[in-house]
């Protein structure tokens, strides 16, 4: 019984552990990407103003803070939203001008597929 | 099954031992092959160890005595109920526990991390799977709790009687369990060190296994309490003992945690201070673990003494050491974005709960270090007692109770005295009122208590405004009737309004403690069957006495009817164990609670003629109200871990009351 739950439980292990190497169509997903870091930050920054802005209107409206308190911390909150929108605009531009520039880049490096066929 | 047991052992280790390799090499070098079958190996940890847990199980079943754990920790004559904590009762059975705890932990918190994690996940499952190594490494070469007898006895050693009790199956399970889950925020901190990005990927998931070890923790420290109260036969349930203050230590930097991370959350600030408080909640943890499985400070727990004091005194060390170079060596990254705008906001009153509640954990601390540091330095060992630790903590918990009274009062970024003063106006009046009417009513005159009831007062005053206000405005703008809007209310923000039913419950513990500390009464009497005896406002008398005996005990069960002012209340059973394997008389007081006193009786020790017996009796206000508190701490912890749903919230910004349609965005 000892023998055969074992040699069970060996054999399950090394399969599932082999298997994503012979497998190996998971993609590299791991590597850092700072563009698109950059952007999901800018985005969460922005989710936290909003969140921020729902919090304060609950504040509010429990009457734990005065009207005057409450307009010049909305003006605030809703000021960074717009700066974070600009900059997340800025990166999407940034990021579609370097994706041109590579496709350009590229076209020049390699040669069409008729060319690179003449030269072989 | 020592076979099966031993082997799985090793099977966990080499896994884990693979985990920790491919995870640090994967992370590193962006493979993500080797990333995933890491993490399959961290699931089939699990998998093994479970094998391994139930492989122990089937021995103590069996009464396997050929394995000497088994054979030290049961007997024949031990109902099987009690298997469950005879598997931990010492110390190998509670390793594999802690081991398969935190190896569950590991599985679940890696297959629940949200997607956004990435490149991180690798870098904290190589810390869990590592931290886990440790533990396999020790149960395999130093605590494997399949070594066995090279002759089995027909019978064991038994159960230490002490452990029979219902509170038992839950209480050590839950702490190790709460201890070990500390490790799953810290293995997100650390990887996130270690990865170099510190960024508030890890927040969110963070917050939430945080908040999973807290609620474990706390359950587990409320039900040692429970266990303390009823079987050790001294009326009490805390008395700053060693291996409590062990978990409370921990629990209360994960309560500056778990607060502090909401302004990460909310403000994206904190971030270095978010690190070095995951850092010392777990160093904590490794060192309760050193307290209570290294057994270095005589306890209460004495059935936890153990020869590992070193090993986990040298884990504690390395975690230490560690983990903070890593964290200084980090530094830099470590900056938040923002800062503090304003003394009076919920951020300020957040770091300022957080400072006292380290200053509690510090205390305590240097009240369990104290005997080692003193018998270093004189080579004698002096303990710390019950009145240093509440001289020096209760005016610290008193200013953390009106905290929690003040805090959530206070809104985010800045406030004005303005606001907050009408903020606290009617909390404090009724507070007064009712501080004033509770010390004339119930003839209070000790200072510490009058503030310890105004305090606590004014705390619950506080949840209860925010309550009914939120309520109130709530059905007036919907037209909703109040239950659904109350119902709305929460489901508005949970993680707030389930901190408030927390809250709550601290309250009611509160309540608990500053009655149930300067106004109980106790009286010893010895007393013959048909004998009466008072306490407080409470008649007592003996009415009967009767004896069972069984293979490891004798039973004695004494039946004592309570009047007062002449009504019957009733009987109460008090009951006591004589095991004379143990040479130990283990008691089970009878108990008549009520939300206003518990009427409490130890049967301590019967005559010879077997009709007198010595008992103690005790009036304890308000101790109720302490195990009301544990539901509520659940409730509240559900509430606020409740995920909630997504909205679009960018529909919803309002814009600035007066200002134009396109106003806002300058």
């Amino acid at each position: 019984m000892t023998i055969l739950v074992l040699t069970l439980l060996v054999l399950v292990a090394i399969v599932v552990l082999v298997y994503p190497f012979w497998a190996a169509r998971y993609g590299s997903v791991l590597f850092d990407n700072p563009a698109r870091d950059l952007e999901a930050g800018i985005r969460r920054a922005r989710d936290r103003v909003y969140e921020e802005i729902r919090a304060l209107q609950q504040e509010y409206f429990l009457g734990n803070m005065t009207e005057a308190e409450y307009r010049a911390q909305l003006q605030a909150a809703r000021r960074r939203a717009a700066e974070l929108i600009r900059e997340q605009q800025q990166v999407n531009e940034t990021a579609a001008a370097i994706e041109d520039r590579v496709d350009t880049e590229l076209r020049e490096l390699i040669p069409r597929d008729g060319e690179g066929k003449e030269e072989a | 099954m020592a076979n099966l047991g031993t082997a799985t052992i090793l099977i966990a280790l080499l896994l884990t031992a693979y985990s920790v390799l491919t995870s640090f090499v994967g992370a590193k070098r962006g493979d993500a092959p080797a990333v995933v079958s890491a993490q399959r190996a961290n699931y089939l940890t699990t998998l093994t160890l479970a094998v391994s847990m139930g492989a122990l199980v089937y021995a103590f079943l069996e009464n396997d005595f050929s394995i000497r754990y088994v054979a030290e920790n049961s007997n024949l004559a031990m109902p099987r109920i009690y298997t469950w904590v005879a598997f931990y009762a010492g110390n190998a059975g509670s390793l594999l526990y802690v081991a398969f705890a935190l190896s569950g932990m590991a599985a679940l918190s890696m297959a629940l991390a949200p997607q956004r994690l990435g490149p991180l996940r690798p870098y904290a499952n190589g810390v869990l799977m590592l931290i886990l190594l440790f533990f396999l490494v020790v149960l395999f070469f130093l605590a494997n709790p399949f070594d066995t007898l090279e002759r089995a006895p027909a019978d064991g050693q038994g159960i230490n009687p002490l452990l029979t009790h219902p509170g038992m199956f839950a209480h050590p399970p839950l702490i190790m369990t709460g201890l070990v889950a500390i490790a799953v925020p810290f293995s997100l901190a650390v990887g996130a060190l270690l990865r170099g990005r510190i960024d508030d990927d890890w927040v969110d998931a963070g917050r939430v296994w945080g908040l999973a070890a807290w609620v474990l923790l706390a359950i587990g420290l409320l039900l040692g309490s429970w266990w303390a109260y009823t079987i050790l036969g001294w009326g009490g349930y805390w008395a700053w003992d060693p291996v409590e203050n062990a978990a409370f230590m921990p629990w209360l930097a994960l309560t500056a945690f778990i607060h502090s991370i909401m302004v990460q959350k909310r403000r994206g600030m904190f971030r270095m201070w978010n690190i070095a408080l995951i850092n010392i909640s777990f160093t904590l943890g490794a060192f309760g673990i050193f307290i209570n499985r290294g057994g270095p400070v005589p306890s209460v727990h004495s059935f936890g003494a153990s020869t590992l004091g070193w090993v986990f005194l040298t884990f504690l060390g390395v975690v230490t050491v560690a983990s903070f170079a890593l964290f200084f060596y980090r530094m830099a990254v470590l900056r938040s974005p923002s800062s503090l705008e304003s003394a009076l906001s919920r951020e300020a009153a957040f770091l300022v709960n957080n400072l006292l509640l380290l200053g509690i954990a510090f205390v305590t601390l240097w009240g369990v270090v104290f005997p080692l540091i003193s018998e270093l330095a004189t080579g004698r060992t002096i303990t710390v007692g019950e009145p240093f630790f509440n001289s020096v903590n209760g005016p610290l918990m008193l200013a953390l109770i009106l905290l929690m009274g003040i805090g959530p009062l206070l809104p985010w970024r800045t406030a004005t005295w303005q606001s907050v003063r009408r903020a606290l106006l009617v909390p404090g009046v009724i507070t007064l009122v009712i501080t004033a009417a509770a010390a004339l009513l119930f003839r209070v005159t000790v200072p510490v208590v009058v503030l310890g009831i105004a305090v606590s007062t004014f705390a619950g005053i506080s949840i209860l405004q925010e309550w009914v206000r939120g309520t109130l405005a709530r059905s007036r703008s919907t037209g909703a009737l109040w239950p659904v809007a109350f119902g709305r209310l929460i489901a508005s923000n949970r993680p707030r309004y389930g901190g408030y039913v927390v809250h709550l419950a601290v309250v009611m513990l509160a309540f608990g403690i500053v009655g149930s500390s300067f106004y109980d009464e106790e009286r010893d009497v010895f007393m013959s069957v048909g004998d009466q005896a008072a306490i407080g406002e409470y008649t007592v008398e003996f009415m009967d006495v009767s004896a069972e005996t069984f293979a490891d005990r004798t039973e004695r069960t004494a039946i004592l009817s309570v009047t007062r002012g002449g009504e019957s209340l009733g009987t109460l059973s008090a009951w006591q164990g004589v095991y004379p394997s143990f040479s130990m008389i283990s008691t089970r007081a009878g108990i008549r609670s009520t939300p206003q006193e518990d009427l409490y009786v130890i049967f301590s020790e019967l005559q010879p003629d077997g009709r007198t017996a010595a008992f103690r009796l005790l009036v304890n206000p308000m101790v109720w109200w302490m195990w009301l508190a544990g539901p509520f701490v659940i409730l509240g912890t559900v509430v606020a871990l409740w995920p909630a749903r997504q909205r679009a919230v960018a529909y919803a910004i309002p814009r600035v009351p007066g200002t134009a349609p396109s106003g806002g965005a300058p």
